[in-house]
């Protein structure tokens, strides 16, 4: 049992050394693994990292109000005195939380039911399944997020809740074709000459062989959910004040354009470069899982 | 040097850069090719025999590396040319028939328009005197109306009407080599049989060269003057077909023949022990000896050099050593 | 005569498709007696695959029985019962898409195992894996915890014969196993089969386009040709005397070695056209268009049945009426 296990350990480890090995082909890759990780890292450490941590909430200072970036104020300061370097660490927290909420509402339900879908592909159930998620898609998704704030009061709750619910049928499409083709390979054939339940075919023979693709989409998709989130923010219908959301900083800062650049600007960099970082890593993810 | 020599591949060696390392496959292949001759090339999968063929047109993959070895084609080195002078080859000298006819076609485009594209670029016709040698050329393949064929998609056509289109566009106008890599693996017994025979005539009336790659044994052994079989990168037995294949002299020719199930039910070789080598750290020596029933201390110390055993049938075996 | 382990009877499958209905496979009928292999011979669009998958369960027929150990069996295949499933068993013709290839080889070869609730513990499952594995001479601790990927063509074969032996079945269907395969490997693979054909005392029905595999396997042969079975007999009795054209052409078309081969091949008759469509397949004897000996006014019009000319010897031609 022993001598096994071992070998087993051994061959997991080689199967990941593969991956691996095709990730680390293309340099953009690894880029993108640092820069994601370096905002993960300013995500979770960001109280310990900020120079001002205080300057994300209530706080003014305006004999501070203003100032250009220095060694001080790296990114200078905006109109009420507070660090935008401070305040842009704490938007990736915040940024990245909302990512995370919505990719994980989103993305069990979409799988799901797109499993479902393409399982039963001939069946009313599977092309109700994907009539439901083609209207979703149907309506451009910014509109049907700007349309469900505008609804309620401007949020940040609500505006996760918009995002959730244009999303989750990308989820379910990208199921949905890979497993409408899987599910005529031979092996799942000879799991059902078997007897293998639905379930078990579903669950256990196809979902493994969607796993690479969603893994690359919900990679790719924390910077384009942070996009809208930031988008939402921009018009007013996302976070709201005093709450350091990229989005609204940009937003907030633009009225001081061009002579008060940096508070603005470095906000909007710093969006551009959480989506990068994850777009990056998203390719080279999607290289380990393919060839 | 032989006037009669078209091709002439000596000692060459080629790998492939991949995550593991460096691939070895090709470990000093050599085969010749006279004008008008028709050669057999006997390999399992991942002997090399696709890696060979492309090497001869250089349309290897980007992470194969030649080397060392000489590919002369008329009495100059294909690996030294420049891009221009291969274009000339590829275009107007060598043409190659691929395995799978569904790829080989360009679906968007009617089969008539790809004809004419071949023959614009290779011979610098164009309009009805274009149009008059594709029509030629299919006529020549066998391919029943013609003219509906000129105007078809190649989707529209069956899997041997495919092939014999791309026979038609691999034979347009003067070739003098013929590469045939697995011609007839993905058609249907009595299309293949077509199809060879087919094939076999137009290169005999046409004195054309012809490299016939394949695992089908019977098949080769029908349609060819002289027979190579490549095992793991090295060319193992080379003579012609008809004592090649009455007379197999290399432990792996034997013990392959005896693989191939008989028409006449009589019971056929438990296979072959082992698998074909690893290439990243392939077998010193012979690279058949870690399967082979007549090894001896010899074999895994140096690769063996070819012996003539009877009349231009040679074999690459220390059991035949003089 | 033995008794039967699987009748077909007036089999037909038919596909809708936006070209019209697909007559994949059109009334035929076919025994396979108890601890013997029948062949199933035809090229691509003959029906031999739908048939086998018809037979497994895979898709319903379309008319038609299928009856097996003397219960009929044409139901969709969740509605045959758990015992049938564990007793009919099928070996698929695409290595490379017959295993999952997120699995390791111990849970794809012990699925039926888990599915039919033959074993109990994990320590139960492996042993029981590696009794396979062994029976197709993969060594079971180089193998049971690596995934298709890493495997050859011929290994993958291999463990999927393991998997389909997993419950012990009495019927395999085979649909060619070994046309993917180089010939050396294919021989390993036809020989472990025939082991355990042997030992396990198995009927079964062997899908081939190949005669001469065919001939070294099988104790009965049926030819197909568009949908239809166009003669069977025993293979003894088959080679001695081919009938039908079509045989003979296909016959006549298989590239040989040997000389004693070359004698086996009917002279005199060589493959002409191509097979022709399933949606609107030729009037009268369906193989007429590209047969030599069509008579005119007769094979054009009037469907030939299946007669039997000598003793346990079938064939569907007007050329013997």
């Amino acid at each position: 049992m022993n001598f096994k296990t071992r070998v087993k350990e051994l061959l997991i480890a080689m199967e990941l050394r593969k991956k691996w090995y095709r990730f680390r082909r293309s340099p953009l890759s690894i880029i993108g693994l640092v820069v994601s990780l370096s905002t993960i890292v300013l995500a979770v450490f960001a109280p310990w990292i900020a120079p001002y941590p205080s300057h994300a909430g209530f706080y003014t200072d305006f004999s501070n109000a203003m100032k250009p970036p220095s060694l001080q104020h790296l990114f200078g300061t905006d109109e009420f005195g507070r660090d935008v370097f401070s305040r842009t660490i704490f938007g990736f927290r915040y940024s990245l939380m909302m990512a995370a909420v919505i990719l994980t509402l989103v993305v069990p339900v979409g799988v799901i039911l797109g499993l479902i879908a393409g399982y039963y592909r001939e069946r009313i159930l599977g092309k109700s399944i994907m009539a439901l998620a083609d209207i979703f898609i149907a309506v451009p998704p910014l509109v049907l997020a700007l349309s469900i704030c505008s609804l309620t009061t401007p949020s940040a709750f609500h505006a996760m809740m918009a995002v959730s619910l244009m999303w989750w049928p990308w989820y379910t499409r990208l199921t949905y074709n890979i497993t409408s083709s899987v599910k005529e390979e031979y092996f799942v054939y000879a799991a059902k000459v078997t007897g293998a339940s639905s379930w078990h075919i579903m669950f256990k023979e196809i979902f493994p062989n969607a796993l690479g693709a969603v893994l690359t989409k919900i990679t790719l998709d924390v910077g384009w959910v942070i996009l809208i989130g930031a988008s939402l923010s921009f018009v007013g219908l996302g976070a709201q004040p005093p709450t350091p959301d990229l989005g609204t900083m940009v937003s907030d800062g633009a009225k001081f354009l061009p002579d008060y650049w940096w508070i603005s600007m470095f906000p909007a960099l710093a969006i551009s470069y959480i989506i990068l970082g994850f777009n990056l890593l998203g390719d080279g993810i999607k290289d380990a899982f393919e060839g | 040097m032989d006037e009669n020599m078209l091709l002439q591949i000596k000692n060459l060696h080629v790998g492939y850069k991949t995550h593991m390392g460096i691939s070895h496959v090709l470990n000093g292949v050599h085969l010749e090719v006279h004008k008008g001759e028709r050669i057999g090339v006997i390999g399992e999968s991942g002997s090399g025999k696709t890696t060979t063929m492309k090497s001869i047109l250089r349309i290897l993959p980007s992470n194969a590396i030649i080397k060392k070895g000489e590919i002369l084609y008329n009495g100059k080195d294909v690996l030294k040319m420049s891009e221009k002078e291969l274009l000339e080859i590829r275009r107007k000298k060598i043409s190659m028939i691929f395995q799978d006819p569904t790829s080989a076609l360009n679906p968007l485009f009617k089969v008539g328009q790809l004809m004419e594209d071949i023959i614009k670029y290779s011979y610098k016709l164009e309009g009805d005197e274009a149009k008059e040698m594709a029509l030629k050329a299919l006529k020549d393949a066998a391919l029943p109306d013609p003219e509906r064929v000129y105007d078809s998609y190649p989707f529209q056509l069956s899997g041997g009407m495919r092939q014999r289109v791309c026979i038609a566009l691999a034979l347009i106008g003067e070739r003098e080599l013929i590469i045939a890599d697995e011609p007839t693996t993905n058609l249907d017994v009595t299309i293949k049989a077509q199809v060879l025979k087919l094939l076999g005539k137009m290169v005999r009336e046409r004195n054309v060269g012809w490299i016939f790659v394949s695992q089908a044994l019977g098949a080769v052994q029908e349609n060819v003057d002289r027979v190579y079989v490549l095992y793991a990168g090295n060319i193992v037995e080379w003579g012609p077909a008809g004592k090649v294949f009455s007379n197999p002299l290399h432990p792996y020719t034997q013990k392959l023949f005896e693989c191939v199930p008989k028409l006449t039910g009589k019971k056929f070789a438990k296979g072959i022990r082992g698998r074909i080598p690893n290439y990243f750290s392939p077998p010193s020596g012979c690279r058949f000896h870690p399967r082979c029933d007549f090894v001896m201390p010899v074999c895994k110390k140096e690769l063996p050099k070819p012996v003539e055993v009877e009349h231009e049938h040679f074999v690459a075996c220390y059991n035949y050593r003089r | 005569m033995g008794e039967y382990i699987l009748e077909v009877r007036n089999l037909k499958k038919y596909f809708q498709t936006s070209y019209g209905t697909v007559k994949a496979v059109d009334d035929i009928s076919f025994e396979v007696v108890k601890g013997t292999t029948m062949g199933l011979v035809g090229e691509s669009g003959s029906g031999k695959s739908t048939t086998g998958h018809v037979v497994v369960g895979l898709f319903p027929p379309t008319a038609g029985k299928i009856i097996f150990k003397g219960k009929d069996i044409s139901v969709p295949l969740e509605k045959r019962p758990k015992k049938i499933k564990r007793d009919i068993q099928m070996v698929f013709q695409d290595p490379a898409s017959s295993l999952n290839p997120k699995k390791i080889i111990r849970d794809i070869v012990g699925l039926p195992l888990l599915v039919h609730r033959m074993v109990e513990t994990r320590e139960e499952l492996e042993e029981k894996v590696s009794k396979l594995l062994e029976l197709v001479e993969l060594p079971p601790e180089d193998y049971m915890y690596r995934r298709p990927g890493d495997l050859g063509g011929g290994e993958k074969q291999a463990v999927s014969i393991a998997r389909a032996i997993a419950t012990n079945p009495s019927f395999v269907i085979f649909d060619e196993p070994t046309s993917a395969l180089d010939v050396s490997i294919q021989a390993k693979i036809i020989n472990a089969i025939l082991d355990i054909q042997e030992k396990f005392k198995l009927s079964s029905l062997f899908i081939t386009h190949d005669l001469s595999l065919m001939r070294n396997i099988s104790s009965h042969v049926a030819i197909m040709y568009l949908g239809k079975i166009v003669e069977i007999a025993p293979t003894e009795v088959f080679f001695q005397k081919p009938m039908h054209p079509y045989t003979q052409m296909l016959l006549s078309s298989v590239p040989v070695l040997t000389k004693e081969e070359e004698e086996l091949k009917p002279k005199g008759i060589e493959s002409v056209g191509e097979i022709g469509s399933p949606i609107h397949p030729p009037k009268g004897c369906r193989f007429h268009p590209r047969c030599p000996y069509a008579i005119k006014g007769m094979c054009d019009k009037k469907e030939p049945m299946l007669k039997e000319i000598e003793p346990g010897h079938f064939v569907a031609c007007h050329l013997y009426d």
